[in-house]
């Protein structure tokens, strides 16, 4: 489904991704491991298109199509989510009204009716709950105050509301306590379906505890260095990160 | 002709036949400078940028410019010296060359040198400044300091401008220029400080230039007697990377304006811009701040405090310009005043004008008495009335003398705002 | 609707801001006016010109009585010798007053007394503009006085209102039936003098609205008034005077559209408020006259408008609510002066400047009376070659102890040809008085747009809904359809802006 050939990304003239190989299968969850600045976001940035890297090098294609032609809403469009690392705060958006444009730009794009605002109501308060958030949220401005914890169940609340093929979980579970960490693994594993995959970006081992990845990469310095299954983040939990530079 | 006018040009006429052998040039330069300064006239109520402030005391008094014979006796302890700095030493308008002293990595000059060799720094641009215009047509005191390229300079160099012991309302027109080269450094003190038992008019015009990546710290302390009007313009370019920190202290004069203007002339150039005046009796301070961000990636920051007592009566008008096309600026403006009397009054204007998208602006003010809250938890804990109130308008004043990142300089300033502080309240 | 060239446009603007590639489109067609037709009935009009004889025939045909013709009169020679003002930023041609006509009315019999004797083209006109006045008796609460170009045409609800003594009326129907409160209100809080448009208003206004509330009565509807400007070269001069006595509360709203034209209208229009003791007026405006050709910037209203109201009384109340959308030119600074002790006064603004739409618009809070307290939230938006302007001011004056005084300016700018620019003015001679000011001028965030488009909302989209966002707090202050319809003219006007 997403294929990353030799993927290599610069910004202000500075090489981060150094030449990115990755291919993720409908159903397959991965995860991508490594320290702080390694260019983890940098790769997730440029799957979905953000506009300040600069792709030097290589392909990236989702579903056959060239993914590194279309815009930004295009991608989202055709079924990629991403889960902010910092999700930004829009003032006086309200959250529910933005979550229902989003949904609906997405019913529109498959040529399928705009759903209402009372059948939208029902379907959000179903979701609300899977996420442990309350429903106040939902009249509130989007992401506008909301403490750390409270910005990432509302990204996944967003990722159960529009149904994404492929979801991109950036850092979804720091600055989580131990009972926030378990409802969001729990909203994702509970999503997971034989068509639906997932990236997820962490430093830390504990959220793969809970999620059970089928791959493991580790990126180092703009590189993927090792890839393997579940026991390589035990490795690392152990060793760090060190015995794995050259 | 009004009146006043007459008797600027009387003592333009004096000045011209003082320097009978004056560079034709200069002379040139004077004239069209004073022709200018009579088609404008001293500015009126209706003059935008000059409404909140009444020269009429400029009129009542004829003010003669100050020649040799009004050098003093001068003083064995000079008064408002910094320790660990040099010293440039100027009073009544006549430079002590001998009781100064110079760091041997700059050059001083005196006026007529320094325009000899630098004509294209004293073309005047700011032509709709009537004083400005007057200091050109008359300047006859000040001092050039030019930096080489690469110089650091180990201590500051405190300049005293000081008016003591005249017999006649005596008038100057002191020209400064500050030119820091290429990658230097440098710490100026620029110090008015008078005592007077007559009424004077100072009318400083200061061109601060710095070239690329050159860091300047500029500490303007005004302190002239409280009988003076002192007005004056500072104009700073900022080349491409230079960086300035400009703190601007005034206490003294009945009457005092000054105009900054500072102009990025390349990209990525920072300054603060910081102001503290404390004022009271009939004092009437007036600051005026433009910055224009012409250029890409600079960052300016603006923070000027008023502390008004008695029946005195404060300005600022702060504006930034933004032009089109310009990207990356960052730029903050914040005026804070306190009223310490129900007869002082607070005139603010804080504007922005922006043509380019990229950019990110912001400003603040405030006006407003001392907050009963931190007075009332300061005695809570045991600290009398007039203790509290003092440590609260200190703490006021504290963010801008915590600017100065010169500790003698910092000492020199703090103790003065103390002892104003103590002095208001032993009146009130 | 969105259309496709718009949304290219506006695509382009993000992209080529982050890449300097400013290769793609230059601009796209813009949304065109949505209420820019003109109505076909018959008007009567005086031919262009002012002098002392058209200020007569205008008060003849009102069949006014002496003391306002002289009032008039007395108005229009000190308009001589005023001069127009230059202090704002708005850069516009010299306006040829004698080009102007000053008196134009629907051609019609006599005084109408329901609905149903409306010309029907007049009603079709309401029609488009969204007001259907018969659906509004039955479906809505509001009661609506439509001015069209200078004649006031028909009040509804008028019955529902004489019950509770409310008198909202035609300000010429108020000169015959209410002669002593006009003349005891008139020009009492906007002195002729006041200003070079307030004069030339007071010489030659033609029409407008007045609302009465008596002692302790809260109008039982909120009062609506649309204005709209129809005949060709003509400037709209209305009034409006709204008196609430002690303890009444009363809400108004007011709707301005104009058709398209190639030349420049004029609206000038006054409006005065008057808040006795306890009481409350609330008026709030949405604007969307004609903003001229978006691509040539030919035509639109230039609206030059005096609004004040006096809080009068102790504990009264007065609050500004505006959007500005429309307009070419737009001069405008509704004020309140807080004369009685512990009043408020509060202004919101959204003003919206796109394509060649200048706006310098902003309030004035004047303290004079003790523990009074102001609020100020502007938001301005500019975008194309629109130029904002936010010009305020507050006097704190010497009596009055305790005043509060708080003021937020926050401004966007969409496309790198606009510009915003504030100027508050604030004068403190109390040191009582708490006065903050804030202000904020940024693009519209970048990481915004991102986080909108990676939902899949389209650039155009997320645009809207930041700016509308962004404007909350003033749209939280307009009754409920008001806030909808602005919201939606918000868009409207966005759509065509940013190409
Ligand atoms: N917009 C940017 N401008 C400059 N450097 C950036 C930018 N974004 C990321 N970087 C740099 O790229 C590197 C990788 O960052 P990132 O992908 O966020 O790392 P990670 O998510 O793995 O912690 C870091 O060194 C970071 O400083
Ligand atoms: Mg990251």
């Amino acid at each position: 489904m997403l294929i990353i050939k030799n993927i290599h990304a610069s910004v202000d003239g500075k090489e981060i991704l150094k030449g990115i190989n990755l291919s993720i299968k409908p159903g397959e969850l991965h995860a991508i491991m490594g320290r702080n600045g390694s260019g983890k976001s940098t790769l997730a940035n440029i799957i979905t298109g953000r506009d300040n890297f600069l792709v030097t090098k290589g392909s990236i294609t989702y579903n056959g199509n060239n993914l590194l032609e279309m815009s930004i809403e295009d991608r989202a469009l055709a079924g990629i989510f991403m889960s902010f690392q910092y999700p930004v705060s829009i003032p006086g958006v309200n959250n529910a009204y933005f979550l229902r444009a989003a949904l609906n730009a997405k019913l529109k794009h498959q040529g399928k009716s705009e759903i209402n605002a009372s059948d939208f109501m029902r379907l959000i308060r179903e979701k609300v709950k899977l996420v442990n958030l309350d429903e106040s949220y939902l009249s509130r401005a989007v992401n506008d105050g909301f403490s750390g914890g409270e910005k990432k169940r509302n990204e996944i609340l967003q990722m159960l509301t529009l149904e994404p093929e492929l979801s991109i979980l950036d850092e979804t579970d720091s600055g989580l306590d131990i009972d926030a960490l378990k409802t969001i693994a729990e909203g994702v594993n509970n999503f997971r379906t034989e068509t639906r995959s997932f990236l997820a970006i962490t430093h830390y081992q504990r959220l793969l505890e809970y999620m059970h990845p089928d791959y493991i990469h580790v990126l180092i310095d703009g590189k993927i260095v090792k890839s393997g299954d579940i026991s390589l983040a035990n490795q690392l939990e152990e060793k760090g990160y060190s015995w794995l530079e050259k | 002709m009004a009146r006043e006018i007459k008797q600027f040009q009387k003592q333009f006429d004096n000045l011209l036949a003082y320097w009978p052998n004056e560079d034709p040039e200069l002379r040139k330069l004077r004239s069209k400078a004073f022709d200018q300064f009579k088609s404008l006239g001293l500015p009126t109520k209706q003059w935008e940028e000059w409404q909140f402030t009444d020269f009429s005391s400029l009129k009542k008094i004829n003010f003669r410019l100050s020649q040799s014979k009004d050098l003093p006796q001068i003083p064995e302890n000079i008064s408002g010296r910094i320790p660990n700095s040099y010293l440039i030493y100027i009073v009544n308008g006549h430079y002590q060359k001998d009781l100064s002293e110079i760091p041997e990595s700059i050059s001083i000059s005196t006026g007529i040198d320094h325009f000899q060799s630098n004509k294209e720094l004293y073309i005047d641009n700011n032509n709709l400044n009537p004083f400005s215009a007057l200091n050109t047509s008359m300047m006859n005191s000040g001092i050039c300091i030019a930096l080489d390229s690469n110089t650091v300079i180990d201590k500051p160099i405190q300049v005293i401008y000081s008016t003591i012991d005249i017999l006649n309302p005596l008038m100057n027109h002191p020209r400064f220029i500050f030119q820091l080269g290429k990658n230097s450094e440098a710490t100026i003190i620029e110090h008015y400080k008078g005592s007077t038992e007559l009424a004077y008019f100072i009318n400083p015009v200061s061109n601060v230039i710095l070239e690329d990546n050159a860091k300047l710290c500029h500490f303007r302390i005004e302190e002239d007697d409280a009988l003076a009007n002192h007005i004056a313009s500072t104009n700073y370019i900022l080349n491409s990377d230079s960086q300035l920190n400009s703190v601007s202290t005034s206490s003294g004069s009945k009457l005092f304006r000054h105009n900054i203007n500072l102009a990025f002339n390349n990209k990525g150039g920072y300054a603060t811009i910081n102001g503290l005046s404390t004022i009271k009796n009939d004092q009437h301070h007036d600051q005026h701040i433009i910055i224009d961000h012409f250029h890409n990636a600079c960052q300016s920051e603006q923070l000027f405090k008023y502390i008004l007592s008695d029946r005195s009566s404060g300005v600022f008008n702060g504006k930034v310009v933004v032009k089109e096309n310009t990207q990356h600026t960052d730029a903050d403006q914040a005026n804070k005043n306190l009223l310490l009397s129900s007869d002082a009054i607070m005139n603010t204007n804080p504007q922005l004008e922006i043509y380019s998208e990229d950019v990110k602006c912001s400003h603040g003010s405030t006006t407003g008495q001392i907050d009963s809250e931190a007075l009332f938890y300061l005695q809570s804990r045991g600290i009398s009335k007039s203790k509290s109130i003092e440590l609260i308008i200190n703490g006021f004043a504290k963010d801008i003398v915590e600017q100065i990142n010169n500790e003698d300089v910092k000492n020199y300033i703090n103790t003065k705002v103390t002892n104003w502080i103590e002095e208001v309240l032993i009146d009130a | 609707m969105p259309n496709a060239l718009a949304v290219a446009g506006l695509l382009f603007q993000y992209r080529a801001n982050m890449k300097n590639n400013q290769s793609i489109i230059d601009s796209a067609i813009s949304q065109e006016y949505e209420y820019g037709f003109t109505t076909d009935i018959d008007q009567e009009k005086i031919p262009p010109g002012l002098n002392e004889d058209v200020i007569k025939i205008i008060s003849s045909k009102k069949q006014e009585p002496e003391w306002l013709l002289d009032w008039r009169l007395k108005a229009y020679k000190q308009w001589l010798k005023m001069d127009e003002p230059d202090w704002s930023k708005l850069n516009y041609d010299d306006i040829d007053f004698q080009a102007i006509s000053y008196y134009a009315a629907p051609k019609q019999k006599e005084k109408l007394k329901s609905l149903d004797e409306v010309d029907p083209e007049l009603l079709e006109t309401y029609n488009k503009l969204g007001i259907p006045l018969e659906e509004q008796k039955l479906l809505s609460n509001v009661a609506v006085d439509a001015v069209f170009d200078s004649v006031s045409v028909t009040t509804t609800f008028k019955e529902e209102l004489e019950k509770h003594g409310v008198i909202f009326c035609s300000f010429s129907e108020a000169v015959q039936k209410h002669p002593d409160i006009i003349k005891k209100y008139l020009g009492s809080v906007v002195p002729t003098t006041d200003n070079y448009f307030a004069a030339l208003n007071s010489a030659v206004f033609s029409d407008g609205s007045f609302v009465y509330i008596p002692k302790n009565v809260r109008c039982p509807m909120e009062l609506s008034t649309y204005f709209r400007i129809n005949a060709a070269k003509t400037g709209q001069f209305e009034r409006t005077l709204i008196v609430a006595e002690e303890g009444s509360h009363v809400s108004y709203l007011e709707g301005c559209t104009a058709p398209m034209r190639d030349e420049n209208q004029l609206h000038a229009a006054v409006v005065e408020l008057v808040a006795h003791k306890n009481a409350e007026i609330k008026y709030s405006t949405v604007q969307n006259w004609y903003p001229g050709n978006p691509k040539t910037g030919k035509g639109g209203i230039y609206n030059f408008v005096t609004k004040r109201g006096t809080c009068l009384g102790d504990n009264s109340k007065i609050s500004w609510t505006q959007v500005e959308t429309g307009s070419a030119l737009t001069w405008k600074y509704p004020s309140c002066i807080l004369k009685g002790n512990n009043s408020i006064g509060e202004f919101y603004s959204v003003a919206l400047s796109n394509n060649f739409q200048q706006a310098d618009t902003g309030t004035k809070m004047i303290h004079l009376g003790k523990n009074t307290k102001s609020t100020i939230i502007s938001k301005g938006i500019s975008a194309g070659k629109g130029q904002n302007t936010y010009r305020g001011g507050v006097k704190i004056m010497k009596n009055a102890d305790n005043a509060r005084n708080f003021s937020q300016c926050d401004s966007i700018l969409i496309g790198e040809n606009c510009g915003a620019h504030t100027f508050p003015y604030i004068d403190v001679r109390n040191p009582s008085a708490q006065m903050e000011h804030e202000a904020s001028t940024s693009k519209i965030g970048e990481d915004q747009l991102f986080y909108c488009n990676q939902r899949g909302i389209s650039t155009e989209d997320a645009v809207s809904l930041i700016v509308n966002g962004f404007c909350k707090d003033v749209f939280n202050e307009l009754p409920m359809e008001f806030a909808v319809e602005a919201q939606k003219l918000m868009e409207v006007s966005l759509e065509g802006a940013v190409g």
